[in-house]
């Protein structure tokens, strides 16, 4: 018994590190992760839409920054009202900050917010995707396929304060429209900003 | 964080006219970095020294806001000087703006944390 138990642990990792890492225009890697109660999400569950997942962290300053001052202040419910689906994804190991489901419902409280956060404890899927930061941002298109990959903007505050060539501008919310319109995104990398991911 | 940091005069090594007045590094209760000041002329210089295992965040844009005007972006003129255990981090970073008050705002980090330190700053005598 534990012996298949185990086994189901480690399949969806030894599935994930099959796939080819995250791209810019080529397709998303396939993940699933459990949420805050422990259902799993999985990125095929959300086909046909856009999806914008987040790397989080709930403790980190420069989320604190910007889910409070700057550009992550109701990003994820505007984006929602308009159909796209925010996913934050947590890939804290155990122990470290803002790591586990407690301190993500902590956070997400504490921001007002009320996205759903997946706990990647093990990193996997930040790793596939090249996660480094708190934020790191990543669009992904209807078709499935990467769209942006960044900083959520210009501007390395996080507080929208201090947005380099004098002009704030918000790289997720240009992708998600220019994916709208069904145009080729103007900027689809940019390097992201704010903490390091605590992996293990 | 906001933090208030008083320069003495008395703390004040060279006096001559016409020499940069260099003030004693103060340590702050609790952080991670200590602050020096000292006047050069209109401008003042501060300079934030990482504690062991903290560097100064490269990325962060360092800036400074004067009370009741605008706030002034550093993130060009900061000098920084590398950490001496090595890994490509700076440990030292000294940074020049009008000898006003004002709050200077910049962020450190170790391998487990990042700081956003916004300090209030007051002119040096």
């Amino acid at each position: 018994m534990r012996s298949l138990l185990l086994l189901a642990l480690f399949v969806p990792a030894a599935a994930l590190a099959d796939q080819t890492p995250a791209k810019v225009g080529a397709a998303a890697p396939e993940f699933s992760l459990p949420d805050l109660d422990g259902k799993p999400v999985k990125l095929s569950d959300f086909k046909g839409k856009v999806v914008v997942l987040e790397w989080f962290n709930p403790e980190c300053p420069f989320v604190k920054a910007s889910h409070t001052k700057g550009s992550l202040v109701t990003a994820a419910k505007r984006a929602t009202d308009r159909g796209v689906v925010w996913l934050a994804v947590n890939s804290g190991a155990p122990g470290k900050q803002g790591a586990g489901a407690e301190k993500s419902r902590e956070g997400l409280k504490g921001f007002g917010a009320s996205h759903p956060v997946l706990i990647d404890a093990e990193g996997t899927v930040g790793k596939l995707y090249g996660a480094t930061n708190t934020p790191h941002m990543f669009v992904i298109d209807k078709a499935g396929k990467l769209a942006y990959r960044g900083a959520i903007d210009n501007s390395p505050d996080g507080e929208g304060k201090s947005p380099e060539g004098g002009k704030l501008v918000s790289y997720v919310e240009t992708a998600l429209d220019e994916v709208a319109a069904g145009k080729p995104v103007t900027t689809p990398e940019t390097k992201a900003y704010g903490c390091s991911v605590k992996y293990k | 964080m906001q933090r208030q940091i008083q320069v003495a005069g008395a703390l004040l090594l060279l006096a001559a006219a016409g020499c940069k007045k260099e003030a004693a590094p103060t340590a702050l209760p609790g952080a991670p970095y200590t602050l020096a000041a000292s006047r050069d002329g209109e401008q003042q210089r501060v300079t934030v020294k990482t504690a062991s295992g903290y560097h100064v965040n490269d990325e962060y844009p360092v800036s400074f806001q004067p009370e009741g005007g605008e706030r002034l972006q550093l993130k060009d003129v900061v000098t920084k000087t590398a950490c001496e255990s090595g890994g490509g981090f700076s440990c030292t970073a000294v940074v020049a703006f009008p000898n006003v008050a004002g709050t200077l705002a910049f962020s450190v980090c170790s391998e487990e944390k990042c700081l956003i330190e916004k300090v209030a700053i007051k002119p040096t005598p």
